[in-house]
């Protein structure tokens, strides 16, 4: 019988009432084999044959899962095998074991083994167990995988090889095999018995594996078969090895078709139909979209805005008396973030995720914890962290005590033996029962037995997850009896994924809200009435699985064709997700609610995902963006094709100007996904984005806006192209911290000073972004080798990388080239005089074939620093040689700050001709301040006295003036810190600094300082520590007596002072520690700002930043020691922006450093200590480096020193210009004849500046 | 599958998870009982007996060599690690019992259960739940009341046997019945926490 019928159909009924009609005619259960998609499945199968059964007594039915059907075999037939198996010791019973098991057999093949271009071990380890994986599921021959790693051309084939027969030959010999040796042993098994089964069930046929379907030809004869087929299903296909398979020709039987949904094929059709127009390169937007009368979308910026709406719908349907069970939420991936922001629905939920890391669950990562006190005793440091954590969660010891216990701990430090400092504290909670414990002897398994027994609550989840667990240490055990470190498992227990999630159904809470990735729900067919799909712009829902080692497009069985490309790629991920869609579409059966955002919780932006399959809600509002371009702007918006260099003076309007002309662009019909933006900072992107989306909030997809790393890290990414360079999927890019660290390692075994690091880093850098490419001297050659071994080691590249990398994809890999020349219909590029010449040749390539390129920039601002890698001659070059506008007119400033700028601009290039691009720049009839004295030069002899100068002119203007601002640029952010020092105690108005240090984030700082406290609780400083930044933020105005009270009470947190929230909720914190810290530090977040709109974006990433930092160093107290050190660092950029906009009427100083102003405007501004080491014009005043030397070298410059000055003269030149052009009304210059530097006074002269700039010169 | 009782489930009354125990002993056992189940099914065993440790090996020989595997090996049909899956009425809600027999051999119309315990035999085996279900599971699946249990410990090479009683059903459905009244409760309580 063949059924041919989709989910919603009655397949898997007509297959359960045969099946009953064979039991009740009297057919032994014995005979017949049901083989359904999964656990959960067969138990719906059961349940559902139970009805049209007449006889009252079966044997055991044969309902498996494909697995488990291997499973028994292998245990059934065991004889047969061990009787084939001549070496090795026998066994009575095989090891059925957990892949934990062969993970740690491949560990010591691989250990044995190199791999010659592979160099990331842990990924290997990964990548060999998939390989396997797809070797096994889709039943390949030898000949076959020999094809396909001809068709892959792999470097390491031979190696592979090995390492997979070292693996086999090992679980031989240890009778130990996972899940797919049991496959493979399963069809040694039924090549070589009678054929048990007359009659055979296969429902979801359209979801089975080759080395099922194989299984299925090899008895075809001797059985009668009942199959339901969906022929558009197989949403398995790829990773999970699901194929297509002709049974109409395999049973020679026409198909009794079933139920069809037209809507369903329609996404099917319509979503293939775009993949064939998107692999053969060319434009796919608008085709081909599919529209659903049942669908909902709705657009938002932040991922916490979309949740919150998510989280408030779902709360009002469960209010109105929708059952909980009827409502779905389907995710893209397993989303930490997610499932903590999903936490505020008020119904049960069910998280059906796919995969668990153990250390999520927190009782089984406190076992663990206790396990390795037993088994490492001495030896092992446990973190106060988790030991306040396990002794208040486990043990039921009271927080005091907890926080005694473990201070006791950590002043025990070295000694630190916690059995006999538990001695002390027998009376509290369940400490007694945990030392009369005599476990310590025992294996492992018994320990961790005798551990749950005596302290964890039975419920379905933790006895799932905690005999899961079981189940992987006794594999251990039986397989390896003694050979095996026991602190070595639980670390590997600890850091891998060991748990299918749910491991069991009754994991599940009935009637519970799901929350599931789209395979989960389609794989447990979880039918409702509601379903909500988030993150519809996410990339994750097409992601593909293909990486080195790992192809699972060319590893199908039925891979005919001679090669794979970018267009095979693109068109069997659009037909896996056509099928994985239109099966989601047939669960529901009622609304469909699809949300998008353009940010990430990590505030990655979003690109591609399923959101433009889908006929877009237009509204029916009109774009709120207007703009009259001034007549020097209008040749911008004129543009229509080709090149157009636009250099634009300071304040000129250029960003307003830029973005007209991409909606201008929209407006003509021209699609988001052929707009390319680039600029040079995050910050600036993210403006464009948001300012493009609230006027357009329908786009499926905005133009591609990003910085130029941002466009090399989708190159890399999009469509797995990494893989082409031996990338694998998870590589990722290494930040400052690390990347110092890791050179610093280098430079200590090499014997080189330490102190060096900085210049080398340069030195790395500059070599990567130079043509050059001839070592310098063997040493350094040795340094770069020895650094970019460790990053592959680690599966990281660096910021260069990015772009060397994405470069070397497109220069060499002719289809991703097409691919995004065909894309890219327009380029508009930002701050162009800022491009490095990889960028620049990156832009060129991309932009070749529509040659539709518009640079925009100021020359005269070019101050990325002159030893950095920026090319600003190729921005001139670019507008000397095409067609060019200049947009030299500026409202922003005074008539007497422009005429100063000119002054600048003119004077300076009388004292180097290469400083400035000739420009002058004119006011705007009628709007500019007409003020020609809007400019003032001081200079003091002392430093205090300019200090107050600077304080008291603020005064002055503040006194008199409402809602203006004053702007306070210095050339280092050491100066900023002192600015901010000084002022802050002088004055009361609002004092903002802009230093980008990460400790200025609101989030941040609030989980840093939550965080100190928790390391130390009894230390009241940090009491008050916390107390002072909380008050800074705006939090605890009641608590301002705490500061007294922390001098009279030693040990405050223990001591009952409940009548400040301070102490409430520092303990609330305190209890916490059984969470992991990135956790606890999302719930500090939420605590604080969940109600913040703006800050509240920032929650998830300072989280991810500690679990980044957490997974790095593996315990809180590291954790935290970097996090502090990070503080004084510059702030990460997926950070938003959380500056609250004064409010009306209010005045403010800024605080920022020349470089980090531009772009800004201020009212007044000040540029103080203007002296001729902070800006030096003359050559005696500028020292060279060794470093600015070497790396001229590498740039294979050559120049002399008078050269190099003359550069740094120039920038310096171009950073005051940029200062001066800050000023809206008036610029006050300022500087002063000594300097504090630490603690002793030196002298300075004031910056030649003052002379340069004087008007009678 | 709330409706299906296994022995295990019976007698503790309860259908809580449990954390699950394995030991040497356990462990022990289970490989007994996959040697005599080998040994019965006709598989070459040599191979696994060299698995065996010296002490394990002299209680396996010792088991082998003993009548009850003769009794089973010259049965007219033997049924070995056989599955039951038997309906049942509790009033009139069906209830399902789910086991499986470490073997049943047929000498005639007689049927014979067999059942291996690696040492200690039940202590009130005419009471033993274990007794009633399989019995009576037995009676239904092979449609007859000409059934024993012959309960066998390997190590102390002692059996005990029990024949079918037409009453075990009842008892049966008693033991159900508080199963179920222990599960409604310990749902409540879930539900409860879930809810709140």
């Amino acid at each position: 019988m063949l059924l041919y019928g989709n989910l919603n159909s009655d397949k898997t009924k007509i297959l359960m009432e045969n099946y009953a009609r064979l039991l009740n005619s009297g057919v032994s259960a014995e005979e017949i084999l049901v083989v359904v998609q999964n656990i959960k499945m067969k138990e719906k199968f059961i349940e559902g044959v139970k009805k049209h059964l007449t006889v009252d007594a079966l044997t055991k039915f044969h309902v498996y899962s494909f697995f488990g059907l291997c499973y028994n075999f292998v245990l059934e037939y065991y004889p047969l095998l061990e009787n084939q198996i001549d070496f090795g010791n026998a066994k009575v019973l095989p090891n059925l074991c957990g892949l934990e098991v062969s993970r740690r057999i491949f560990k010591s093949a691989i250990d044995k083994l190199v791999f010659k271009g592979y160099n990331s071990k842990v990924n290997l380890l990964h990548q060999l167990l998939r390989r396997q994986s797809l070797i096994t599921l889709n039943a390949l021959t030898e000949v076959e995988i020999a094809q396909k790693t001809r068709i892959l051309s792999e470097s390491f084939t031979g190696e592979i090889t090995d390492a997979l027969n070292l693996y086999k030959q090992k679980t031989l010999e240890l009778r130990a095999f996972d899940y797919l040796r049991q496959v493979q042993l399963f069809s040694y098994i039924y090549k070589n018995v009678k054929n048990p089964y007359k009659y055979v069930f296969v429902d979801d046929a359209d979801e089975i594996t080759p080395a099922f379907f194989e299984y299925l030809k090899f008895i075809k004869d001797d059985a009668d078969f009942f199959i339901a087929y969906d022929p558009k299903g197989s949403s398995r296909k790829g990773y999970l090895c699901a194929c297509e398979n002709n049974f109409e020709l395999f049973l020679n039987e026409t198909p009794v078709i079933l139920e069809e949904s037209k809507m369903a094929d329609e996404i099917f059709e319509k979503i293939r139909a775009r993949g064939n127009k998107a692999a053969e390169i060319s434009s796919a937007a608008g085709c081909f979209q599919i529209e659903l009368s049942n669908l909902t979308q709705k657009d938002f910026i932040r991922s916490d805005m979309m949740v919150d709406t998510v989280v408030k719908e779902v709360n009002s349907l469960v209010n109105k008396g929708v059952s909980p069970g009827k409502i779905l939420i389907v995710i893209p991936v397993n989303d930490e973030y997610l499932k903590l922001f999903l936490n505020r629905i008020e119904a049960p939920v069910n998280f059906i995720t796919g995969s668990e890391k153990i250390e999520d669950n927190k009782t089984v990562s406190a076992l663990i914890s206790i396990l390795k006190l037993f088994t490492e005793s001495g030896n092992y440091r446990i973190s106060p962290y988790k030991l306040k954590g396990l002794l208040v969660q486990i043990f039921k010891v009271d927080l005091n005590t907890a926080v005694q216990i473990s201070q006791d701990f950590e002043a025990d430090f070295g000694a630190g033996n916690l059995f006999e400092i538990l001695e002390n504290y027998k009376e509290t909670g369940q400490i007694q029962k945990f030392l009369e414990l005599d476990i310590r002897e025992k294996p492992l398994s018994e320990m961790l037995f005798a551990l749950a027994e005596e302290f964890v609550e039975r419920n379905s989840q933790n006895t799932a997850k905690i005999n899961g667990l079981l189940k992987q240490i006794r594999d251990f055990e039986e397989v390896f009896e003694d050979g095996f470190s026991k602190k070595e498992l639980l670390n590997q227990l600890e850091n891998t994924i060991i748990a299918e999630n749910p491991l069991e159904d009754d994991e599940l809470i009935e009637n519970a809200i799901n929350i599931s990735t789209m395979q989960k729900a389609i794989d447990f067919k979880i039918k409702n009435k509601y379903m909500f799909i988030l993150d519809t712009t996410s990339q994750n829902w097409m992601k593909q699985d293909i990486g080195p080692l790992y192809n699972a497009w060319v590893f199908q069985k039925g891979w005919i064709k001679r090669d794979f490309t970018l267009k095979d790629n693109i068109l069997l991920a659009h037909d896996k997700i056509a099928r994985s869609l239109r099966k989601l579409y047939l669960l529901n059966e009622g609304e469909i609610r699809a949300y998008s955002c353009v940010y990430n919780f990590l505030g990655i932006e979003n690109f591609k995902g399923i959101k433009h399959f889908f006929t877009p809600q237009i509204p029916n509002v009109a774009p709120e963006f207007k703009i009259i371009p001034r007549p020097d702007q209008q040749p911008v918006l004129d543009y229509k094709n080709g090149k157009l260099a636009v250099m634009a003076v300071a304040g000129a309007g250029k960003t307003t100007i830029l973005l007209a002309l991409i909606m201008k662009l929209l407006e003509n019909g021209v699609r988001a996904e052929n707009i390319f933006v680039l600029t040079y900072m995050d910050s600036a992107a993210r403006a464009f984005r948001e300012k493009i989306k609230t006027c357009y909030p329908y786009l499926a997809e905005l133009p591609n806006i990003s910085t130029i790393h941002g466009l090399s890290m989708r190159i890399l990414r999009e469509n797995n192209n990494h893989a082409y360079l031996g990338l694998d999927a998870d590589f990722d890019i290494i930040d400052e911290t690390g990347r110092l660290k890791i050179i610093s390692e280098i430079l200590y075994n090499e014997g080189i000073e330490v102190s060096k690091v900085n210049f080398c880093e340069k030195t790395i850098s500059a070599y990567k972004n130079s043509k050059n490419k001839n070592f310098l001297k063997p040493l350094f050659k040795r340094v770069f080798k020895e650094y970019q071994r460790a990053l592959r080691a680690r599966s990281l590249i660096d910021y260069d990388d990015l772009l060397v990398l994405a470069l070397e994809l497109l220069k060499q890999n002719s289809k991703i080239r097409e691919y995004y020349q065909n894309m890219a219909h327009f380029i508009i590029e930002d701050e162009a005089q800022d491009s490095s010449a990889i960028q620049q040749e990156l832009i060129n390539i991309v932009s070749r074939k529509s040659g539709n390129l518009i640079r925009c920039g100021d020359v005269n601002q070019a101050i990325t620093g002159t030893f950095s890698n920026s090319d600003t001659e190729g921005f001139k070059r670019f507008i000397k040689n095409g067609p060019n506008c200049k947009m030299n007119r500026t409202a922003r400033n005074s008539t007497g700050v422009i005429e100063l700028a000119n002054r600048l601009i003119k004077r300076g290039l009388e004292l180097s001709g290469s400083s400035f691009f000739e420009i002058e720049t004119m006011p705007v009839a009628g709007k500019n301040i007409v003020d020609p004295a809007a400019c003032t030069a001081k200079i003091f002899d002392k430093e205090i006295r300019e200090k107050e100068f600077v304080v008291n002119k603020i005064n002055e203007i503040f006194a008199v003036e409402k809602n203006v601002t004053a702007g306070i640029l210095t050339r280092t952010n050491k100066e900023v810190e002192t600015w901010a020092h000084y002022i802050k105690n002088t004055a009361h108005y609002r004092v903002t600094t802009k230093n980008g240090l990460l400790s200025n984030n609101f989030v941040y700082r609030a989980v840093l300082s939550a965080f100190n406290f928790i390391a130390n609780p009894m230390n009241n400083i940090l009491i008050a520590d916390f107390a002072k930044t909380m008050m800074e933020l705006g939090f605890y105005a009641d608590d301002i007596q705490i500061f007294d009270k922390l001098k009279k009470t030693p040990a405050f947190i223990l001591n009952n002072n409940d009548n400040f929230a301070i102490w409430w909720d520092l303990r609330y914190f305190l209890e916490l520690t059984a969470l992991p810290p990135y956790e606890l530090a999302f719930k500090i977040g939420e605590f604080y700002f969940l109600n913040d709109k703006k800050r509240k974006a920032n929650i998830a990433p300072v989280s991810s930043i500690v679990a980044k930092i957490f997974n790095a160093e593996g315990n809180f107290e590291d954790t935290l020691n970097k996090m502090n050190d990070l503080a004084k660092k510059s702030g990460d950029s997926r950070l938003f922006e959380e500056e609250e906009e004064k409010s009306n009427g209010q005045n403010e100083v800024k605080i920022l450093t020349l470089h980090k102003s531009k772009g800004d405007e201020y009212d007044y501004v000040f540029i103080p200590a203007l002296n001729s080491k902070n800006l030096g014009l003359a050559p005696d005043d500028i020292k060279l480096n060794e470093s600015a030397k070497i790396i001229q070298n590498i740039y294979n410059l050559n120049k002399t020193d008078d050269e190099l000055k003359c550069e740094i003269i120039d920038e310096n030149l171009r950073l005051l210009y940029v200062g001066i052009t800050r000023a809206k009304r008036k610029l006050y210059l300022s500087c002063a004849g000594e300097y504090k530097s630490f603690s002793t006074m030196k002298k300075a002269n004031p910056s030649f500046a003052f002379k340069l700039l004087r008007r009678d010169l | 599958m709330k409706d299906i009782y296994s022995v295990n489930s019976l007698k503790t009354g309860k259908k809580q998870p449990e954390f699950a125990r394995v030991n040497k002993e356990t462990k022990r056992g289970d490989i007994f009982h996959a040697l005599t189940c080998c040994y019965l099914k006709g598989f070459q065993i040599e191979k696994l007996e060299s698995a065996l440790n010296k002490d394990d090996s002299t209680v396996w020989t010792a088991h082998k060599n003993s009548g009850i595997l003769k009794f089973a090996l010259s049965a007219d049909e033997k049924f070995i690690e056989y599955s039951f899956f038997v309906k049942e009425n509790n009033g009139k809600k069906p209830f399902y019992l789910a086991g499986r027999f470490d073997a049943v051999v047929r000498y005639g119309k007689n049927y014979t259960i067999l059942d291996w315990k690696t040492r200690n035999l039940p202590k009130n085996p005419k009471e033993d739940i274990q007794t009633l279900v399989y019995t009576f599971a037995a009676s239904k699946l092979f449609k007859t009341d000409s059934i024993e249990i012959i309960y066998y410990s390997i190590e102390e090479q002692k059996t005990v046997t029990v024949p079918y009683s037409i009453g075990c059903v009842e008892k049966i459905r008693i033991a159900v019945n508080k199963g179920l009244k222990e599960s409604l409760m310990q749902w409540g309580s879930v539900s409860q926490i879930a809810s709140g």
